[in-house]
C-alpha cells in the first residue's frame, strides 16, 4: 500500500509538472536572461551587480516554484494573515527602518534587505480577492464592504504614503483599484471617487514633499532645468532615441554605461535597453510584457474559482501598472515616480513580490479545477 | 445581515460574469496603453532618433585639444633665432589628487618647489574643474623628472609630461623685434572669434613678430577625443589626431649683425637699424637694454617685472619704432633737400655763420662756438653747421619744410603691423593752431630747420630716410621678412639734388672737417652719414660753457646722439641709424657704433659676396 501512494505521489507530481504553465514559465526566464544581460551591458561586465542580479533571479525563481506547487488554497486560506503581517512590518519600519534617501524603506535583516511596501502591493490583492470572493455579488456595493475595503486599501497606503514612497503608495492604490474595478464596483463609485480626487488635487500637492512637488512642476515644464530635477528624463530619452531603429548594438549603449543616467540599474533600467537594440528590441520587449500579461489574465479565464480569477485579473492588472508607470516615466510620458521595472530592474524585494505573484498564478493553474 | 456567504458557491455565475465583463473593459485600457508606449517610442527613436543620437555623442565625447609645436624663426641665413625645446614638468589633475597637501609636500622633497608656487597651486587648483588639469609652473631636470616618474605610485593625480615650449636662442637680442609667446590671458580670449585660444597649454604671441605673425607660427591643434562618463572622467581614448606644427618663418634678420650691434650698443639706452636700401628689408634692429623673453615665454615673476617696469632706461619699450626723438641734425640732409626742391638756394648759395644770430629778439647758436665762417650747403652738411640751416629754414617757412619731411614717412609709421609703433610728429602752422591752438612762431621755424623744437622722429623713420637718400630718391619700405617684393618707385625729388646731398654726406663721414671723420672707415670700401646731438632741453649760458663735459647734466637732461648713414659710398647697399639717448655728441657714441656695423657689413657680408 505504501508503496502505491508513494508511486501515486510520485505520477501526482508528474502530473503536475506536466499541467505548470510552461509558456509563463519560459517568458519569465528570457525577462530574468533579458535583465542579467542588461545590468552586463549597463555595468560593460564591471562590478557585481548583474551577478548579484542572477542569484536574486534564480533564488526568486525557486521561490516561484515552490509557491506554484502550493495549492491555491493555502494563500486563500492565510490571505489576511498575510495582510496583518505585511501591515506589522511596516509599522515596525516606522521604528527599526533602514533610511535611503530620505525615506524609511528597507528592514535590515542582516544578510538582507526587505521592503515591505513592496509585498504590501501583493498583500492587498490578495487581500481583496478574499474578501470578494466572499462577499454576495448583491452586497458588493453596500456600504458596510465599502467600508471595509477602503480601511483595507488605506492602512498600507497611507503607512506607505508616510515613509515617503510616492511611487509605491501609487501602485498599491492602483493595485486595489483595480482589484475593486474587477470585483465589480459600481461605476458611479469611481467617477465620484474620481471627481473627489480632482477636487482634492490642489491640497494634495500641498501635502506634498518639496522633491515631489518638483518632479510633478518639472513634468508640466519639460525644458526646466535641465541640469538639475529634468535631468533624469532628459538623459533618459537621449538613451532611448539615440538608439534609433536597430539600436546601438549589445555593449555599445554609453549614456548610461557612463552614468548619464541616473538609476542606470533600477527604475531606468529601460533606456539603456532601448539604447542598445532600438525601436526593434523595444517593441519586442514590449510585447513579451503584453504577452505575459496576457496568459496570466488566460490563467485567470481558465480557473474555476472567483479568487484565482480576482488574483489573477488584479496581479496581471498590477503587473501592467508597473510597466505603464516605468514605461511612461522613463519616455517622458508621466512624471518621475519611483517605480521600477518589473524583474528587469535591479532590486531584491520587487523581484521577489513579483515571482511570489507568479507563482500563485502557476498555481492557481495547476488547481484551476479545484473550488476553493 | 447576511453580508457573507458561508459557501462561495452561492452566486457563482453573476459574480465571475461581472469579473469576466471588468476584465474585458480593462483589458482594452491596457492595450490602448501599450500601444501608446509604442507610439511614444517610435516618436522618440525613429522621429527623433537623429536629434538624440547627436545629443548621445555630445555627451559621451570630449574633444581634449593639443597645441601644434610653433614654427621656428630663422634669420636670413636658416639660423635659428626662436625654435622649441621638450620641457619636463608636471600636472595635477583635479578629481585625481586625493590630498593636495601630501601632494605638494612629497613633490617639494623632490623639486624643492618655491613657496610662490605651492600656494599659487593652491588657490589656483580650487578654481578648476573636475578631472581638469593644472600644469606646475616649473621646469623640470631630467633627473628630477625621473625621480617624479619612479615615485608616481604615492602621488595620485600627479601627471608627468613632456611639451615643447618657445625657446629663444638670443633672448636680449631679438627681445623687441621677436617679442615673446605667453599664456593668452582675458583680453586674448575675447579678441578670438574661433577657440583655438582656448586650447590647453597653448602660448600665444604677445608681442612683435610672435604677435603679428602669430597665425603662421601658432600650427593647427592636433586633438584627442576621448570617451567621458557623466562626472567628466575620461574613460578611454577614441582617437587621436597630431597637429600641424607652425611654419617656420625666415626673417630678413642678420644674427652676426644684430648681435654685433646689440653688443656695441652695450650700456648705452638706445637703438640701431641696418636695412637693405633697395628692399627695405631690416637686416638688424636693436633696442637696449633688453631683457629676457625665455622669463617672458614662462610667466615672469611679478617683482622681476616691476624691475624692468621702473627701470629709467625702459627696458620694454621698443625704442627702433616707439621711440621718438627730436632728430637734430640728421634732419639736415632733407631740410637740405627741402631748399633744393623749392629753389631757395642752390648748393652754391653761402650765408657767413659768426657762431650765433639774433633773430625776433632771441639769441639762436651755432653748435660751433666762434662759428663756421661764410660757409655753402655741401660744407654746412658736413660742418653741421646750424647758422645756415637757421637761413635756409628762415627762407622756406615751416610748411614747405614740414611737406618735404612728410614725404619720408615722417609723421606716419612705416610698418603695417607693429601696435606698439608711433608716428612720430611733423609740426606746421596749421598743426600747431589745431592741436596747440596757438599760432606758429618764427623762431620755431629755425629750430624746426636743425631737427629741434616740436619735430620727432622714430630711428625707423630716420633709417628709411637715409636709405631713400641712398638709393637715389626711390620710396622704401621697412620689412623684416624675405618673401614680401617691395617695389621701388621714385620718390618725387630731383635725382640730381639727391646727388648734391649724398656728396655731403660722404664729405662728412671721409673728409677732413666733417663731423663724422672720426669714425670713418680707411678700407676699400667707406660709408657716408650726418650726426645728430639732439638737444632734450634748451640750454642755458651755463650748459653751452659746460658743454665739453655732458655728463656734468642729469642723465634724463643730457643730449641724444644720433647718427644716419650709409654704405658703400661708391654702391650703396645699407642705410643705418644709431640713437644713443642721453649719451653726448652724435659724433662721439652713434657714429662709432655705426661704423662698426658698416665695418662687419663690409668686410662680412659684400667682400665674401
Amino acid at each position: 500500500m505504501r508503496e502505491t501512494v508513494k508511486i501515486s505521489k510520485i505520477f501526482l507530481l508528474i502530473e503536475k509538472f506536466q499541467k505548470l504553465d510552461r509558456s509563463l514559465i519560459y517568458m519569465i526566464l528570457v525577462l530574468g536572461l533579458i535583465s542579467i544581460l542588461s545590468l552586463y551591458s549597463i555595468d560593460k561586465g564591471q562590478g557585481t551587480i548583474y551577478l548579484k542580479h542572477l542569484v536574486r533571479f534564480i533564488f526568486a525563481f525557486l521561490i516561484l516554484i515552490i509557491v506554484a506547487f502550493t495549492h491555491v488554497n493555502f494563500w486563500y486560506r492565510y490571505a489576511y494573515h498575510f495582510y496583518f503581517l505585511i501591515l506589522f512590518l511596516l509599522v515596525v519600519l516606522k521604528f527599526v527602518g533602514v533610511t535611503a534617501k530620505g525615506a524609511q524603506r528597507w528592514l535590515d535583516f542582516g544578510f538582507f534587505h526587505v521592503q515591505p511596501s513592496e509585498v504590501a502591493k501583493l498583500a492587498i490583492i490578495l487581500v481583496l480577492a478574499k474578501f470578494y470572493n466572499l462577499v454576495k455579488v448583491e452586497n458588493t456595493n453596500k456600504i458596510f464592504s465599502l467600508l471595509v475595503a477602503a480601511i483595507l486599501i488605506l492602512i498600507p497606503f497611507l503607512l506607505v504614503l508616510r515613509q515617503p514612497d510616492l511611487g509605491t503608495a501609487v501602485l498599491i492604490l492602483g493595485a486595489a483599484l483595480g482589484t475593486l474595478w474587477i470585483v465589480g464596483l459600481n461605476r458611479k463609485i469611481f467617477i465620484s471617487g474620481f471627481i473627489i480626487v480632482i477636487l482634492c488635487l490642489p491640497f494634495i500637492f500641498a501635502g506634498m514633499k518639496p522633491y515631489q512637488k518638483q518632479r510633478v512642476i518639472n513634468f508640466f515644464d519639460k525644458e526646466r532645468d535641465p541640469l538639475g530635477a529634468n535631468y533624469q528624463v532628459i538623459q533618459s530619452k537621449i538613451g532611448i532615441g539615440s538608439g534609433g531603429i536597430f539600436g546601438k548594438g549589445y555593449l555599445r549603449g554609453s549614456q548610461s554605461s557612463l552614468d548619464f543616467v541616473p538609476e542606470n540599474h533600477t527604475d531606468f533600467v529601460f533606456s539603456h535597453f532601448a539604447e542598445e537594440f532600438g525601436l526593434i528590441g523595444s517593441l519586442l520587449l514590449l510585447w513579451l510584457f503584453f504577452s505575459i500579461i496576457k496568459r496570466v489574465t488566460l490563467i485567470g479565464d481558465q480557473s474555476k474559482n472567483n479568487f484565482s480569477k480576482i488574483f489573477c485579473y488584479a496581479f496581471a492588472f498590477n503587473f501592467f501598472l508597473y510597466i505603464a508607470i516605468n514605461l511612461g516615466m522613463v519616455t517622458g510620458l508621466l512624471p518621475v515616480v519611483g517605480v521600477p521595472l518589473p524583474i528587469l530592474s535591479y532590486g531584491g524585494t520587487a523581484m521577489l513580490t513579483n515571482m511570489i505573484g507568479f507563482g500563485i498564478v502557476l498555481s492557481s493553474k495547476l488547481y484551476n479545477e479545484d473550488f476553493i | 445581515m447576511k453580508l457573507f456567504k458561508h459557501r462561495p458557491t452561492e452566486g457563482y455565475q453573476t459574480k465571475t460574469s461581472i469579473i469576466n465583463r471588468r476584465k474585458a473593459i480593462l483589458t482594452t485600457a491596457k492595450y490602448t496603453f501599450f500601444g501608446l508606449i509604442g507610439l511614444r517610442l517610435l516618436w522618440l527613436q525613429v522621429f527623433q532618433g537623429n536629434k538624440y543620437s547627436i545629443l548621445s555623442d555630445r555627451n559621451r565625447f570630449k574633444e581634449w585639444k593639443i597645441a601644434a609645436e610653433r614654427g621656428l624663426i630663422l634669420d636670413r641665413f636658416n639660423n635659428k633665432i626662436a625654435e622649441n625645446r621638450q620641457l619636463y614638468r608636471i600636472a595635477l589633475i583635479k578629481g585625481d589628487v586625493t590630498d593636495l597637501d601630501f601632494v605638494l609636500t612629497t613633490l617639494n622633497k623632490f623639486l624643492r618647489l618655491d613657496n610662490e608656487i605651492i600656494e599659487k597651486t593652491k588657490t589656483d587648483f580650487t578654481k578648476l574643474r573636475k578631472f581638469q588639469p593644472y600644469v606646475i609652473n616649473k621646469n623640470l631636470t631630467w633627473s628630477e623628472f625621473s625621480k617624479i616618474n619612479s615615485n608616481l605610485f604615492i602621488l595620485n593625480g600627479v601627471q608627468p609630461f613632456i611639451s615643447m615650449e618657445r625657446h629663444y636662442n638670443y633672448p636680449y637680442e631679438f627681445a623687441h623685434v621677436l617679442g615673446y609667446v605667453g599664456v593668452p590671458n582675458e583680453n586674448d580670449l575675447q579678441n578670438q572669434k574661433d577657440d583655438l585660444f582656448r586650447t590647453p597649454g597653448i602660448k600665444i604671441g604677445k608681442l612683435g613678430i610672435e604677435k603679428i605673425l602669430n597665425r603662421e607660427l601658432i600650427g593647427t591643434p592636433g586633438f584627442t577625443r576621448f570617451e567621458v562618463n557623466a562626472a567628466g572622467r575620461a574613460v578611454r581614448t577614441v582617437e587621436f589626431i597630431d597637429g600641424v606644427s607652425g611654419n617656420a618663418l625666415k626673417t630678413s634678420l642678420d644674427l652676426e649683425l644684430q648681435k654685433l650691434t646689440y653688443q656695441k650698443l652695450g650700456r648705452y639706452a638706445g637703438s640701431a637699424i641696418a636695412m637693405d636700401i633697395k628692399t627695405g628689408e631690416v637686416l638688424a634692429c636693436v633696442s637696449t637694454p633688453s631683457f629676457d623673453t625665455n622669463k617672458f615665454a614662462f610667466g615672469i615673476t611679478q617683482p622681476e617685472f616691476n624691475e624692468l617696469l621702473k627701470n629709467e632706461r625702459k627696458p620694454l619699450i621698443n625704442k627702433f619704432l616707439s621711440g621718438q626723438y627730436s632728430p637734430g641734425s640728421v634732419v639736415k640732409p632733407i631740410i637740405a633737400l627741402a631748399a633744393l626742391e623749392n629753389k631757395i638756394v642752390d648748393q652754391d648759395y653761402t650765408h657767413f655763420c659768426s657762431g650765433k644770430i639774433e633773430l625776433y629778439g632771441q639769441e639762436f647758436y651755432c653748435w660751433k662756438d666762434g662759428g663756421h665762417g661764410r660757409i655753402n650747403l655741401k660744407d654746412a652738411i658736413k660742418k653741421s653747421c646750424d647758422i645756415y640751416f637757421y637761413e635756409v629754414a628762415r627762407l622756406l617757412g615751416v610748411d614747405r619744410l614740414a611737406e618735404t619731411i612728410r614725404k619720408f614717412n615722417f609723421g606716419q609709421t612705416t610698418l603695417k603691423d607693429f601696435d606698439e609703433e608711433k608716428k612720430g610728429l611733423v609740426p606746421d602752422t596749421k598743426w600747431k593752431k589745431n592741436v596747440l591752438g596757438k599760432p606758429w612762431l618764427l623762431g620755431e621755424t629755425l629750430i624746426t630747420g636743425i631737427g629741434q623744437g616740436y619735430i620727432l622722429a622714430t630711428p625707423m623713420q630716420i633709417c628709411k630716410s637715409i636709405a631713400e637718400f641712398a638709393n637715389g630718391g626711390y620710396a622704401v619700405n621697412p620689412t623684416f621678412y624675405l618673401d614680401e617684393k617691395s617695389k621701388l618707385s621714385r620718390m618725387d625729388f630731383d635725382a640730381e639734388n639727391i646727388k648734391i646731398i649724398n656728396e655731403a654726406l660722404v664729405a662728412a663721414t671721409n673728409e677732413p672737417g666733417g663731423t663724422s671723420y672720426g669714425s670713418r672707415l680707411s678700407g676699400k670700401l667707406r660709408f657716408a652719414g650726418k650726426t645728430g646731438t639732439s638737444q632734450v632741453t634748451k640750454l642755458t649760458i651755463k650748459d653751452r660753457e659746460d658743454n665739453a663735459n655732458p655728463n656734468s647734466r642729469e642723465y634724463k637732461y643730457r643730449d641724444h646722439s644720433l647718427f644716419a648713414g650709409f654704405g658703400p659710398v661708391e654702391e650703396p647697399k645699407y642705410a643705418v641709424a644709431v640713437v644713443a639717448e642721453h649719451a653726448g655728441p652724435g659724433s662721439r657714441v652713434a657714429a662709432p657704433i655705426a661704423s662698426s656695423m658698416f665695418d662687419f657689413l663690409f668686410k662680412k657680408r659684400i667682400s665674401n659676396a
